[in-house]
């Protein structure tokens, strides 16, 4: 196995009448070297929608809340290096 | 004198070999949080509508083991004077240390629902995650504006 290993896998579908739920998920896998260990980080990203007319759709899944957090910090960074700004140049 | 360290016999051997085969079968069942399983649950069917939880999992671990043999001559206080016994005379002195630890995240991400009206997803807002987040990051912006609008201070005067 590598040190990292990042990568996109497929679940087993699930049937709901005609239509066939394919599931997504994707890895990250970080192997400590030399050790016996590692960090694994695993996430849902889509799922596959197959309907029985032949159609496909594919659904992303969305982390509202992760989002929300990293634009937090990112929104706290443009207003930290803004006032930084600011406040060197008044000084 | 004979200063000859001798292997660990097979008993050792033996129980360093299942230590680490129960490291092996740890590390395929921490292996298996990669899995897609490990992030959607089991399918929960509720008249014509299915439900499926997917989750985010962080998990991390490590083990660690070692082993050290060391072997002295037993000898007299007095000096230039040694005591043999039949040839073995080496106190034998063995250590086997190991640890390990781990630990699981997981984090509900959404709620697929299927119903005969079609499929979508319904995010999990977390709320308490994102008052945590909010109160961090007001608290680090807060102390950022106090260090700004400290005045200088003269380093030499």
């Amino acid at each position: 196995m590598r040190l990292i290993q990042y990568e996109t896998r497929a679940g087993d579908p699930v049937i709901s009448g005609k239509t066939k739920i394919i599931p997504f998920s994707r890895a990250l896998n970080i192997k400590l070297p030399g050790l016996h260990g590692g960090v694994i980080w695993n996430r849902p990203v889509a799922v596959l929608i197959q309907t029985a007319e032949g159609e496909e759709d594919l659904l992303l899944i969305r982390d509202v809340t992760r989002q929300v957090q990293w634009r937090l910090v990112a929104g706290s960074i443009l207003v930290l290096l803004l006032a930084w700004f600011l406040v060197r140049k008044r000084k | 004198m004979n200063d000859e360290i001798k292997p660990p016999d097979d008993t050792d051997v033996t129980s360093s070999a299942e230590t680490l085969d129960v490291i092996e079968l740890t590390m395929d069942k921490f292996l298996d949080a990669a899995d897609v399983s490990a992030v959607y649950g089991e399918p929960i069917q509720h008249g014509d509508t299915i439900i499926i939880p997917c989750a985010e999992v962080l998990s991390g671990m490590g083990f660690g083991m070692g082993f050290g043999v060391s072997s002295h001559d037993s000898s007299d206080e007095e000096e230039g004077e040694t005591k043999r016994d039949g040839g073995n005379s080496a106190n034998r002195n063995e250590g086997v240390g190991g640890g390990g630890g781990g630990r699981v995240f997981s984090r509900p991400v959404a709620v697929i629902v299927a119903s005969p009206e079609g499929v979508r997803i319904e995010p999990v807002f977390d709320r308490t995650k994102i008052a945590l987040a909010v109160l961090t990051t007001a608290g680090f912006m807060f102390g950022m504006f106090s260090r700004m609008m400290r005045p200088g201070r003269k380093m030499y005067e």
